[in-house]
């Protein structure tokens, strides 16, 4: 697993060392430079989680997830946020007409962000957590406006009986933190707030859609 | 560094040892376990000083200290993956996960 690790801290690296390039006090390079610099990074974090998907497929198909491990399935929530980082980015990208920045924007994440959320729903069969999370980034994507891949919406909708019931939230009682919000690290206000017991709490208030329904189309 | 102020192949010293990933796979593989625990320690170094590179809110710098600071951590972790030795590198059957996996279960 030494490799997942690496993985993890790759993904880690890139995607809050572009935080941190953004929220510079002071922006001591040109508008160019930055902008490079700030593309390089999100294809890195991308490719580094793309490669972790890969991993998750030689080891499911090695071992399987009877025995969900923590390891495991923490690479594939930190693959997910960034997969819907990447999408949403995407999107904006589109919006302004503009020209991706990032080099193969047209690259498929489909593949991967599949073998990521399969890990974590079967992760969760078995344990709390997985299944918790994975119903945060679901709630996220369709929050956020994401639109999830086919495969994803085809997964949940099959699982949708035995995926999340509204009353396993009694049973959680979990900060996992969501990494696609601004306030997920440090201890601010509103910290709280981004983390995924209220978050499912909220969210749950606000009947946002169930899964293998399409959200707000 | 953790190496400087201690030898960690004087204390883990590389000894092959047999291992069966029961109940999944039933062949023993040849699993070098101290080997992996230096590599560990190595990579938590790492990881310290990248939590204090990225999330101390005293660090934050200029656009370009931060993306000179990415860029070093970046070349450390792959400086270190490449030193690897080569039992340690992945492979789709490696031993390395049944090993956490041990872990996982039998210490919760």
């Amino acid at each position: 697993m030494t490799s997942a690790y690496f993985n993890c801290m790759m993904m880690t690296l890139y995607k809050y060392g572009l935080d941190l390039m953004e929220r510079a006090p002071e922006r001591s390079m040109d508008q160019m430079t930055f902008q490079a610099v700030c593309a390089v990074y999100r294809q890195r974090r991308v490719d580094y989680a793309v490669r972790h998907a890969g991993l998750l497929a030689d080891f499911r198909e090695t071992y399987g997830y009877n025995v969900p491990q923590s390891m495991v399935y923490h690479g594939a929530v930190l693959s997910l946020f960034i997969f819907l980082q990447e999408l949403q980015a995407r999107a904006q990208d589109q919006e302004r007409h503009e020209h991706p920045a990032i080099e193969n924007a047209s690259q498929d994440l489909d593949p991967a962000f599949e073998e990521s959320f399969r890990c974590l729903l079967a992760c969760g069969v078995q344990t709390m957590l997985p299944r918790g999370i994975a119903r945060m980034v679901y709630l996220t994507a369709v929050q956020q406006g994401v639109q999830i891949p086919e495969p994803v919406a085809q997964m949940l909708a099959l699982v949708a009986d035995t995926g999340w019931h509204p009353k396993d939230l009694n049973l959680l009682e979990s900060s996992y933190p969501n990494w696609t919000m601004d306030t997920a690290i440090g201890d601010g206000p509103g910290v709280e707030e981004s983390r995924m017991k209220s978050l499912l709490l909220s969210w749950g208030n606000m009947n946002l859609g169930e899964p293998g329904v399409r959200a707000a189309s | 560094m953790l190496e400087d102020r201690f030898s960690l192949e004087g204390i883990l010293p590389d000894r092959p040892e047999i291992w069966s990933a029961y109940p999944y796979k039933q062949d023993p593989i040849v699993f070098h376990a101290n080997m992996l625990l230096q590599e560990r320690f190595k990579l938590v170094d790492l990881t310290w000083t990248l939590g204090s590179t990225l999330f101390r809110t005293e660090n934050v710098q200029s656009c370009s200290a931060s993306h000179t600071a990415v860029e070093m951590l970046a070349h450390s972790f792959l400086d270190w993956y490449s030193a690897l030795p080569e039992t340690l590198r992945g492979s789709r059957d490696m031993p390395a996960p049944l090993y956490e996996l041990q872990y996982v279960c039998f210490v919760p």
